[in-house]
């Protein structure tokens, strides 16, 4: 199976004018982690949950597993884990509870319980009710929750929403290890580029219900190559003369500052080895992707 | 395979989910707080079940109904609305329904798998109600001593019925709150909502304002009336529109959940909105036909037909006419049943239906009638039930006298603000428009409302009385204030059009005899002489004529205390009677009444003692008699025993003989209830029951008759003893002086 999912030509409106998803035309490779990038706003959230059947009424084809998703649900969902949003548990129940709430409506075996809560790290607090747990982990509680029954394919909704870095990482390197390890699909939908450019390896990006990109990471950082470097020099109008004559892409930002677009990262040292040789002081030097950039246009 | 378990998966998932959220305990509560309350207060008051009831009264039949108003009206709609809102909450507040919505489980068992949690708890509560009520039944009964003639079998095919029915009732409010808190996640506005219907309800049925279409009504219906309707049907109406409303909100608001938008779901799509419009029409049809008033039709025959139940022989049930005190039909009672085919004309009216010479119990009915008639006649208590074609008109509430207090007719009284006869007559007519509109909603359990000629009767007797009011004022403003001018309003002058001086069927309501009558004399002039009966005698024959003029006569004829002026009387008029039958009966009454004036010599009879010694009422010659006519059956003669005890006491230092006479059918009865007696007063029982009782016109006791020295009669329908002036007037007509 190439895609797990697949969308094709998926339209949406919200009451008769909003039209929030346009002409989509998703592909989600089986065994990939799969960013869904887009601003607030952008059509998200709404086509996660036309994707996992919450929303009807949809015009086009949406594939799940190769099988168009109306003919199969809710039975598919037996192979699909999701997490909607900021974690939905029922905080007056236990962790555990909450698992064997789960655990029944998908008819499995209590004992699956145990080994998905050691896999998010929550061995032991599994008899705590879900309301005194901290956020990180009513998160790592949620992933448990759509771990049970070993699914296929994970719906992620913005989750590291509200997490402070050290469970930023934790959650990645838990998901990238169920990519690898258990090799599971995971469609991941969020605002932050740095955590997706970090963690996936296909992104999707959307905006105004559009789909703006669709590729591998790697087609993604080759098409908008551009990496961004800011200066602050000596002289920076001796600096421009100089750097337009040697074909830099340069422009002036401020008296002091100016900002050169260079196709690779890895040209940084030849450029600072040039202004040396010129006799240009440099006093500061600003690295930034092109890619975040980029992205940031596209909120425009 | 895992898709046709999908609900019994959701709804197993859904008992987790309601751990620890008090939802069962709130069931648990609301079931027993009832029973508990009501039986820890009597312990302490020790007031309940202690009063006399009437023999084989079920004591956990008479518990059950006891609270089941309350539970109905208020508990059990408290429980539903708070529940269905905190099944809701659970997953509004925990994002819950997304959850659910990605799981291997269709929309349906998640929106339904939740409905039946909170028919759960419907079915906790009412079960916990019966069983606590069980219970602290009997735990009362351990400390307190009940009445002996309640029997404690628990009456299992009684409540099981009453309880499926009542939980059928509530269905409508447990899917229409279901609805709503599924709906509006914020918990207050469905509670709101819940509550303001719940309190609109208690409300409207405080005023007897019956919206027989309102989901609460349903429940509070059923349970007032936990033993069913009158029809023979297995469900109450209200119950099997609560069945159609159920499912009409139910399929509202699962398609509404499912489409996730109102629009979307009935409108947006052709096959949605013609399904949703044909599901409205049917639910519109059927709940109309529900709730919409019945009226019975006539039958072929005129049939009366009954069982009886009574705890002694009764052989003949009579059909009396009220007017003439005449007996249109005697009907035999075969093994506790009767009936009976009325060829003759029988006008609408209330008649009298005697029970041997038991009890009398009036009843409403008209030619092709089929009356059913259930009677039980249970240690003195007399209860009749009437159904068949005209239920409406015999329910107790629904009797049309005239009663019921005129706030007007008291200011009128008072002679309060005379002149202001806009008040006068706006507040006639606010109060004549209030009993109209009372009558008008008088509906009974089953939908039925009366027949025209029952209203119309009705509305005649609600216009006399209102008329009445106008003229009595009328007649004050005359006395106090002859200079005012009034005009009548138009209101007032439809309202005196409204009075049919020429119904005969009212011809029985003394207050409309008294308005023909006074409008008849109203032309007369002050000086003449004229008597209302002359007036009467001299109009043309007529039905009418004779009946208002036989009750007219019969008035005068009670009033006259001398048998030569009785007689006269009756010999002046009976000669203006049309139908002959009239002076029969005025002849009777004639007889009867000079048979037992003062001063007739007292019919001798022989009776006797418990011991079998004979005594005659010659034999006490030379005393004061005052004998006590009773049975054992009759609780208004047992109401007067300990009285008469009490006179004998006071009174026996004096000449007169108190006796009491025993005429109960058998004679066993008798000699079980002397035991209880009093034996210082004599015990006598007629060796003749029925010459002793038609000798003096004995058809309703208790009776007391006081007879002079010389053997004549002083009265032969004395004060009872229990009556304030007893004393007063038995001291008067022994020449006693006052006594202290």
């Amino acid at each position: 199976m190439e895609h797990i999912i697949k969308t094709t030509d998926l339209n949406f409106y919200y009451g008769k004018k909003n039209h929030i998803v346009k002409d989509l035309n998703i592909k989600v490779p089986t065994g990939s982690i799969y960013g869904f990038l887009g601003p607030n706003g952008a059509g998200k959230s709404t086509t996660m949950q036309l994707l996992s059947a919450v929303l009807p009424d949809y015009t086009g084809d949406i594939m799940l597993f190769e099988k168009s998703l109306q003919d199969h649900t809710p039975a598919v969902f037996n192979k699909i884990g999701a997490l909607v949003e900021s974690p939905a548990l029922y905080l007056h129940l236990t962790g555990t509870e909450n698992l064997k709430y789960i655990c029944t409506l998908k008819s499995l075996d209590y004992s699956e319980i145990e080994p998905v809560l050691k896999t998010v790290g929550l061995e032991n607090k599994g008899d705590l009710k879900a309301k005194k747990y901290s956020l990180g982990m009513k998160q790592r509680l949620a992933i448990a929750m759509a771990l049970l029954g070993n699914p296929e394919l994970l719906f992620l909704d913005e989750p590291v929403n509200g997490l402070d870095p050290v469970g930023i990482t934790e959650m990645r390197e838990l998901l990238v290890k169920l990519n690898k390890e258990q090799g599971i699909t995971i469609f991941i939908s969020s605002h932050l580029l740095s955590e997706i450019e970090k963690m996936c390896t296909h992104v999707g990006i959307i905006h105004h219900g559009i789909l703006q990109f669709e590729g591998t990471m790697e087609a993604l950082r080759n098409l908008k190559q551009k990496h961004q470097v800011t200066l602050t020099t000596a002289n920076s109008a001796r600096a421009l003369e100089v750097l337009s004559n040697a074909a830099y892409e340069v422009s002036l930002l401020t008296t002091d500052k100016i900002q050169i677009l260079l196709k690779d990262k890895e040209d940084i040292p030849a450029m600072v080895r040039f202004l040396t040789l010129e006799q240009i002081g440099i006093y500061e030097l600003r690295s930034e992707d092109g890619l975040e950039n980029w992205f940031l246009s596209l909120t425009k | 395979m895992k898709m046709q378990h999908s609900f019994i998966r959701t709804l197993k998932a859904e008992f987790i989910k309601i751990k620890r959220s008090n939802i069962r305990t709130l069931a648990l509560i609301l079931g027993a707080l009832l029973p508990v309350v009501f039986v820890v207060v009597n312990l302490f008051t020790a007031d309940y079940a202690t009063g006399l009831v009437a023999q084989h009264t079920r004591y956990f039949e008479s518990l059950f109904n006891n609270l089941l108003e309350a539970l109905t009206g208020f508990f059990l709609p408290l429980l539903i609305i708070i529940t269905a809102s905190k099944i809701a909450q659970l997953d509004h507040k925990n994002k819950g329904w997304q959850l659910m919505e990605t799981q291997p489980v269709t929309k349906f068992s998640i929106y339904f798998s939740k409905f039946l949690i909170l028919v759960y708890t419907v079915i906790i509560a009412l079960t916990i109600f019966t069983l606590t009520v069980l219970l602290l039944g009997w735990v009362y009964t351990v400390f307190i001593a009940i009445n002996e003639n309640y029997t404690m079998e628990i009456p299992w095919n009684y409540l099981g019925y009453a309880l499926f029915r009542i939980f059928i009732a509530s269905l409508a409010v447990v899917a229409l709150q279901y609805v709503i808190s599924v709906r509006i996640a914020n918990f207050i506005w469905s509670l709101v909502l819940g509550f303001g219907m719940l309190l609109s309800q208690l409300f409207l049925a405080e005023f007897n304002f019956n919206m027989r279409w309102f989901p609460y009504n349903s429940l509070f219906v059923s349970g007032e009336n936990p033993t069913g309707g009158q029809l023979g049907r297995f469900l109450l109406k209200g119950e099997s529109l609560s069945l159609i409303y159920a499912a009409l909100f139910l399929f509202i608001g699962y398609n509404w959940y499912r489409f996730k938008g109102f629009l979307n779901a009935f409108v947006k799509k052709p096959v949605r909105l013609a399904t949703a419009l044909v599901t409205l029409a049917i639910a519109g049809a059927l709940s109309y036909t529900l709730i919409k008033t019945v009226q019975l039709e006539p039958t072929e025959k005129t049939v009366i037909k009954g069982t009886i139940t009574a705890d002694r022989p009764i052989k003949q049930v009579y059909l009396i006419d009220e007017l003439t005190a005449d007996t249109l039909m005697t009907m035999s009672v075969v093994k506790n049943r009767f009936r009976a085919v009325y060829t003759k004309p029988l006008p609408a009216n209330t008649y009298i239906l005697q029970y041997e010479n038991y009890s009398q119990q009036r009843l409403f009915m008209s030619a092709k009638d089929s009356i059913q008639i259930v009677f039980s006649f249970l240690d003195g208590n007399a209860n009749q039930e009437v159904t068949g074609t005209r239920i409406t008109e015999n329910l107790k509430s629904a009797s049309y006298s005239d009663g019921s207090f005129s706030y007007i007719n008291y200011r009128l009284d008072e002679n309060m603000s005379l002149e202001n006869t806009d008040y006068y007559s706006e507040g006639i007519i606010e109060e004549y428009n209030d009993d109209l509109a009372d009558l008008a909603s008088k509906v009974s359990v089953d939908h039925i409302v009366a027949r025209e000629d029952y209203l119309d009767m009705s509305r005649a007797i609600i216009a006399v009385k209102y008329a009445q009011i106008w003229k009595a004022y009328l007649m004050k403003k005359e006395l106090y204030l002859p200079n005012l001018k009034v005009k009548p309003s138009t209101e007032i002058q439809s309202l005196l059009a409204q009075v049919n001086m020429n119904n005969e069927a009212l011809l029985t309501n003394p207050k409309y005899v008294d308005y023909i009558t006074a409008a008849l004399m109203a032309d007369t002039n002050v000086e003449s002489t004229v008597t209302p009966l002359e007036r009467i005698a001299a109009l043309k024959p007529s039905s009418f004529k004779d009946k208002w003029l036989f009750t007219n006569l019969l008035t005068a004829l009670k009033l006259e205390t001398v048998n030569g002026k009785r007689d006269s009387v009756l010999n002046r008029f009976k000669g203006s009677f049309s139908n002959n039958r009239f002076v029969e009966l005025a002849n009777v009454a004639t007889l009867n009444l000079n048979k037992l004036n003062t001063g007739e010599p007292a019919i001798d009879f022989a009776a006797v003692d418990k011991n079998g010694k004979t005594y005659t009422l010659a034999g006490f010659k030379g005393s004061y008699v005052l004998i006590d006519t009773w049975a054992s059956w009759c609780a208004p003669c047992k109401f007067q025993e300990p009285f008469y005890v009490r006179k004998f006491e006071k009174y026996k230092k004096d000449n007169i003989v108190f006796i009491s006479v025993n005429i109960d059918a058998r004679e066993n009865k008798w000699h079980e209830d002397l035991v209880i007696m009093n034996q210082k007063i004599r015990q006598l029982r007629p060796k003749n029951i029925d010459s002793y009782t038609a000798a003096y016109g004995i058809n309703a006791i208790p009776r007391f008759m006081l007879f002079n020295k010389d053997g004549t009669i002083l009265d032969a329908s004395f004060t009872m003893p229990s009556d304030k002036n007893f004393d007063e007037l038995l001291e008067l007509k022994l020449g006693l002086k006052n006594k202290i």
